[in-house]
């Protein structure tokens, strides 16, 4: 059993794959101090695909009482057995078939009857023990016999295709034994928070950007000592991308604090695929009645907690597992509680599962030489049938043996999975092009050779040429890239010949290179304006797309998948050269019909200054760039790319190598009818300046959007400029659909009285309404709308 | 013959907790056979009595196990004889009782102080003395185990995991070896071991194709006599040595030579660790990069370097999340390496122990760092840096120190921030991390 354990060959296999060698390789020895920024390396969390099932796994320590749980209220034998401690049947919630839920299970009860619990009875295993240890040891390893310490969860991460640290998950400070494996383990996520990577101003920045650069090359220090870096970089990746997580209050209660964790860690979408949950205290051997009962009022907040924290998207496919180490004993004993027993009641729970009473509850009469229950079911029956459903697994390689599986699931589950909901990215009838330089004041094209100067407003004339039609174009989609601004501040771009708005398509702070693809109205004469709001900056503008009253192809979003990162095998793509994507016939797209994809593109390591450009495969590469990059950094965008003759996109690299990760998030049916996109001028809808009153810390600010300033009342979008004016402290908002949970995502942050605006398309929630959230400190808010989706 | 420093100072690493620069001069002095003499040499090593607070009767059991493991910290960050710690910290994942299970400080203090106590003396008696403290008899379960239902427990792992290894015996001697040890048993009422003969199975048993009446304490004495047995004991257990105090994977060779230096010497400790500090392999760069430091490791080497000790450092706060507590194992099998020390929630823990220290001191104005804000970067990085006990920096380390030292002294109004950033940052450097 201890044969060296864990090989060091073996485990390094594995992080291999965490493109950790590449990243070795790219950096040399150099020691750059990493820029580090919450915005960035958001590639480090993979999403969930959209089929995969989701496991809660709830620990109840201690052995809980099944038998008061799930109450026999039809057995006599019970209210014999029990005496005081019986719940009396008109004080269980019924649910049929003789049996009656625990009084405080409320919830559980309309679960139940929505068809969303399986009470599985008679659940344990041969020769049971009556240690807490052995006995939830043996649950936790889940092995037919004999092998090695590991956990049964824990095998499964050894065999799973995602590496992120986040897929499996225990909310607790330690990993248990069954989510640990032979190679891999679980990560642990304090309830409370995880401080390392959680902060977002400049001395913790730099600091995260010390601790992230250890990791940019070899530490010196052999394997282990890359490894420990390398871990170290995940924790700061959690840490940013969990900050949704705890952004806003947690409830009272430890049950439901654990349950809307779970939730709000599912929601963020950050490829988290089982989580598991503790709950201790059950070990009722004296005064049972009150102290069961609480535990039970907790757990069922715990439930309800969960299902109503998650999104309806994730909720359809979440299940949850409830197992305890052991039930009691028959018999009550002489005080008032009920000592270690064997046979239990198990729980599974959630959309994915056919509700309903499997096996056979345990006789209260033919009972084992010690007078406890006997079994008819071994709990491992259970895992196989998870194993098998929700998690995609073959359980006979991960349990050791073929356990007969339950018809628990309603076998939809991998299959049928609803689509979710629509990204709000550059929705619309949109009439995409190969990309087209109308600006670049580097080189003097589309205007004068030098930068442009605060407050200075330059035009462009976007109509007729580049494949853009002259007439009937309502508003055109461009890449704008800002680069070596001398000042920190933002770009606003505007239909030419209104009055300029308060409004950013992008902000940046000195020398920094930033891209964003910006919607604008076209204005007078065919002409968009720009602008910069302080010092100086160079522009390079991009048109890629247009909107036209004449129609166009509608956007179809999609759970983002990962079509191409070329940290996996092939490696860097050197400069010069061309990649190509085939996207029409993969992940779900139709053969035909796809007028454009629209890609979240990441630039990894790359060794030089340089761009990407993403153009139709089969065309000359076009004078433009989708990304722009300097050495070193990480630097992601969203892009709108048509695609060629063939259904291919081709990422051209400029410069210097540079790994190319592509995520696809939606692409354009030219046969759709999707929303369409309305331009309006500028107008006010909120001011919080009007009436003095700020917005709070970690509070929200509803807002109606819709019956409003011309808004239709089926909008299914709006495009807002929000600006924060005179925020007290470093933070930020995000924008939401009212009724949501809090996304883990920020529209625009601030720093102390500083006004900082953004452009932001925000989906219309329940009411017709959008959320306002405000990190920190208090801040005023302006609203402004320029345009929605019907 | 001087012995190079970075071979001494691996060697304080792993025959301790790791040494300041000025013991590493000072043994570098010297051969290699005299260094590791001087480090086995535990004459004047102290025997501590039971910690106070263990029999404090104002105190939970809970707060009497975190004063036992917080006294453990503190010996072990202070004590003369390093080895004897490291030694005793190896029997105490080998052969282990927990918290969880056990309960009863008292009893864990008592089987440690036996363990401590032959640690570097005869592994046979360390095994004999082991089986019968009354924490393993409630651990596993042998304290109310009867001839009519023998449990198996403590006669499983006894084989499986304290001598001889999966595979070195049958289902036979598992239930042969239940029965021998049936009646040996904890007298609650006392506190104490207790035999009792009617409750021991007296009949004949076959263990390794033996019949007779085996009895529990001679079926250990037959596996350290016989000489196929004792052979295989000690083979498995030079491999588990091995792998603690050099790397996991033994190469076979080793194993066998240290295997035959432990039979020997009747399977006293010091000849065997003698015989693997000595070898060369000891001194690879497999050996010296192939282990990570246990939180126990960790704790203790940041404390001896620095002076802290656990009423500042709260070891025993933090040890469940970084995933080692003392006196409390995850399961039977004790503790396994390098892995499972390294997760992203684990790293967390120590960024918020880093944080938690550095508030806790700041409060009181003795801040671990704080003088070091009055010194040019380069000798505030090396005093930061020998402070933790990092003797030897690897230049990415040192320059990613100082780069961000220099750059954070450049920000205005942000010196607030220096101590506390220097503190997670030295401690999360890999140097730390690693045995």
């Amino acid at each position: 059993m201890l044969s060296s354990d864990i090989e060091t060959e073996h485990a390094l296999k594995l992080l291999s794959r965490r493109h950790f060698l590449q990243a070795m390789g790219a950096t040399g020895a150099g020691i750059a101090l990493g820029t580090y920024s919450r915005d960035l390396e958001a590639y480090a969390a993979t999403p969930l695909p959209p089929s995969d099932g989701i496991l809660v796994v709830l620990l109840l320590g201690g052995g809980n009482d099944g038998m008061n749980t799930v109450v026999p209220i039809a057995n006599g034998a019970y209210y014999d057995k029990r005496k005081s401690l019986a719940l009396p049947a008109n004080q269980t919630i019924g649910i049929g078939q003789g049996f009656g839920l625990h009084p405080k299970l409320t919830y559980l009860k309309t679960l139940y009857d929505q068809g969303h619990v399986a009470l599985v009875h008679g659940v344990g295993y041969a020769n049971p023990s009556l240690s807490h240890f052995d006995s939830m040891a043996t649950w936790m390893r889940g092995q037919a016999s004999g092998g090695s310490f590991s956990g049964w969860l824990g095998r499964w991460l050894d065999g799973a295709a995602d590496t992120s640290p986040l897929h499996m998950v225990n909310i607790g400070v330690n990993v248990p034994l069954h989510l640990t494996g032979q190679v891999r383990s679980a990560s642990s996520m304090s309830p409370w928070g995880m401080d390392l990577g959680s902060e977002n101003d400049a001395p913790h920045n730099r600091l995260y950007g010390a601790i992230r650069s250890l990791s940019d090359a070899s530490s010196g220090l052999g394997p282990w000592g890359d490894t420990i870096t390398r871990v170290e970089r995940d924790a700061l990746d959690i840490g940013r991308d969990v900050v949704s997580v705890f952004a806003s209050k947690l409830p009272d209660g430890d049950m439901a604090r654990d349950m809307t964790v779970a939730a709000r860690l599912i929601n963020a979408n950050l490829g988290v695929r089982v989580v598991s949950v503790g709950q201790d205290g059950y070990d009722t051997h004296s005064n049972q009645a009150t102290e069961h009962g609480k535990l039970l009022g907790e757990l069922d907040a715990g439930l309800r907690a969960l299902y109503a924290g998650l999104e309806p998207r994730f909720a359809n496919r979440t299940t949850v597992l409830v197992i305890s180490e052991f039930g009691r004993e028959p018999s009550a004993n002489d005080s008032a509680g009920t000592d270690h027993g064997t046979t239990n009641t198990t729980m599974l729970i959630g959309p994915p599962v056919a509700g309903g009473m499997y096996g056979q509850a345990p006789s209260w009469s033919d009972l084992d030489d010690n007078d406890r229950f006997k079994s008819s079911l071994d709990f491992r029956s259970i895992y196989a049938t998870v194993l098998d459903k929700v998690l995609g697994a073959d359980h006979q390689q991960i349990l050791g043996a073929n356990y007969e599986t339950l018809p628990l699931f309603s076998g939809a589950l991998l299959e049928g999975v609803p689509a979710p909901p629509p990204i709000p990215v550059v929705p619309g009838r949109l009439l995409p092009v190969t990309p087209t330089r109308k600006l670049d004041t580097r080189e003097g094209n589309g205007g004068p050779q030098a930068k442009f100067q605060a407050n200075v407003e330059e035009t462009v004339y976007v109509l007729g040429v580049g494949g853009v039609p002259a007439q009937d174009v309502t508003a055109v989609v461009m890449n704008v890239t800002v680069t070596d601004p001398t000042n920190a501040g933002f770009i606003t771009v505007w239909p030419t010949g209104e009055a300029k708005p308060n409004a950013s398509s992008l902000n940046f702070v000195p020398n920094q290179t930033v891209p964003n693809l910006v919607m604008s109205k076209v204005g007078a004469n065919g002409r968009v304006s720009l602008a910069v709001s302080d010092g100086a900056a160079n522009l390079i503008a991009d048109v890629v797309g247009y909107f036209s009253k004449a129609g166009g192809s509608s956007l179809v979003p999609m759970t983002p998948i990962r079509v191409r990162d070329t940290r996996d095998d092939e490696g860097k793509v050197g400069p010069g050269k061309t990649i190509d994507v085939q996207m029409t016939g993969i992940a779900g797209l139709p053969a035909s019909g796809v007028s454009a994809v629209v890609l979240n593109v990441t630039v990894n390591e790359p060794t030089n200054a340089g761009f990407v450009t993403v153009y139709p495969t089969g065309e000359a590469v076009p004078t433009a760039s989708s990304l722009n990059f300097s050495a070193g950094l990480t630097v992601p965008n969203l892009v709108v790319a048509k695609l060629g003759p063939t259904g291919a996109v081709s990422f051209f690299n400029s410069d210097g190598s540079s790994h190319i990760i592509v995520d696809l998030l939606g692409w354009y049916d030219v046969s759709g009818s999707g929303p369409a996109a309305s331009a309006s001028s500028p107008q006010r809808l909120m001011d919080t300046r009007d009436t003095k009153t700020k917005v709070g810390a970690d509070s929200t600010y509803e807002l109606k959007v819709t019956g409003v300033a011309g808004v239709p009342d089926d909008a299914k979008a709006v495009v807002l400029n929000v600006t924060a004016v005179d925020p007290t402290e470093t933070g930020f908002l995000t924008v939401y659909p009212a009724g949501r949970a809090l996304p883990n995502a920020s529209n625009l942050n601030f720093t102390p009285g500083r006004t900082v605006p953004n452009q932001v398309i925000a989906t219309v929630g329940d009411g017709g309404k959008i959320a306002i959230y405000n990190k920190r400190g208090t801040t005023h808010v302006i609203c402004d709308l320029v345009g929605w989706y019907v | 013959m001087a012995t190079p420093a970075v071979d001494v100072a691996h060697l304080l690493r792993r025959a301790g907790f790791g040494g300041t620069g000025a013991e590493i001069n000072s043994f570098a002095s010297q051969d290699l056979p005299q260094v590791v003499d001087h480090l086995l040499n535990d004459a004047g090593a102290p025997q501590p009595g039971k910690p106070a607070a263990v029999a404090d009767p104002n105190k939970s059991e809970w707060e009497q196990f975190h004063a036992l493991g917080n006294w453990w910290f503190d010996h072990m960050a202070s004590s003369p004889m390093p080895l004897l710690e490291k030694a005793t910290l190896f029997w105490h994942g080998h052969v282990t009782a927990a918290y969880k299970k056990v309960g009863q400080p008292d009893y864990l203090w008592r089987m440690h102080a036996t363990q401590r106590a032959n640690a570097l003396g005869n592994i046979r008696t360390m095994m004999q003395k082991s089986a019968i403290e009354p924490a393993m008899l409630v651990y596993l379960d042998n304290a109310f185990s009867v001839d009519s239902s023998p449990n198996q427990n403590f006669a499983r792992e006894l084989l499986e995991l304290f001598l001889l290894g999966v595979g070195n015996y049958g289902e036979t001697e598992v239930e042969s070896c239940a029965r021998a040890w049936s009646g040996h048993n904890l007298n609650e009422g006392t506190g104490q071991y207790e035999f009792r003969g009617n409750d021991h199975d007296s009949g004949n048993k076959t263990f390794m194709g033996i019949t007779k009446n085996w009895d529990g304490p001679a079926i250990i004495d037959f596996l350290f006599d016989d000489p196929t047995q004792r052979m295989k004991v000690a083979t498995f257990l030079s491999a588990k040595l091995w792998s603690f105090f050099a790397h996991p994977g033994p190469p076979a060779n080793i194993v066998s030579d240290l295997a035959n230096v432990m039979v020997a010497a009747s399977f006293e400790m010091k000849p065997v660790l003698r015989a693997l500090f000595l070898r060369p392999e000891f001194y690879s760069s497999q050996a010296k990069e192939g282990l990570v430091r246990s939180p126990v490791e960790f704790f203790v080497g940041i404390m001896r370097a620095s002076g802290l000790r656990s009423a500042d450092a709260a070891p025993m706060q933090f040890s469940d999340g970084f995933g080692q507590e003392p006196f409390n194992p995850p399961n039977v099998s004790g503790w396994r390496p390098n892995k499972y020390w390294l997760s992203a929630g684990t790293s967390g823990q120590k960024a918020s122990w880093a944080a938690n220290l550095h508030y806790r001191l700041s409060d009181q104005s003795r801040d671990v760092f704080r003088d070091l804000v009055a010194l040019p970067v380069p000798q505030a990085v090396d005093n930061a840096l020998a402070r933790v006990g990092v003797t030897a920096a690897s230049p990415r380390s040192k320059a990613t120190v100082t780069e961000w030292l220099i750059a954070q002294r450049a920000a205005p109004y942000e010196d607030y921030f220096e101590t506390f950033g220097l503190t997670t940052l030295v401690m999360l450097l890999p140097e730390l991390q690693l045995a």
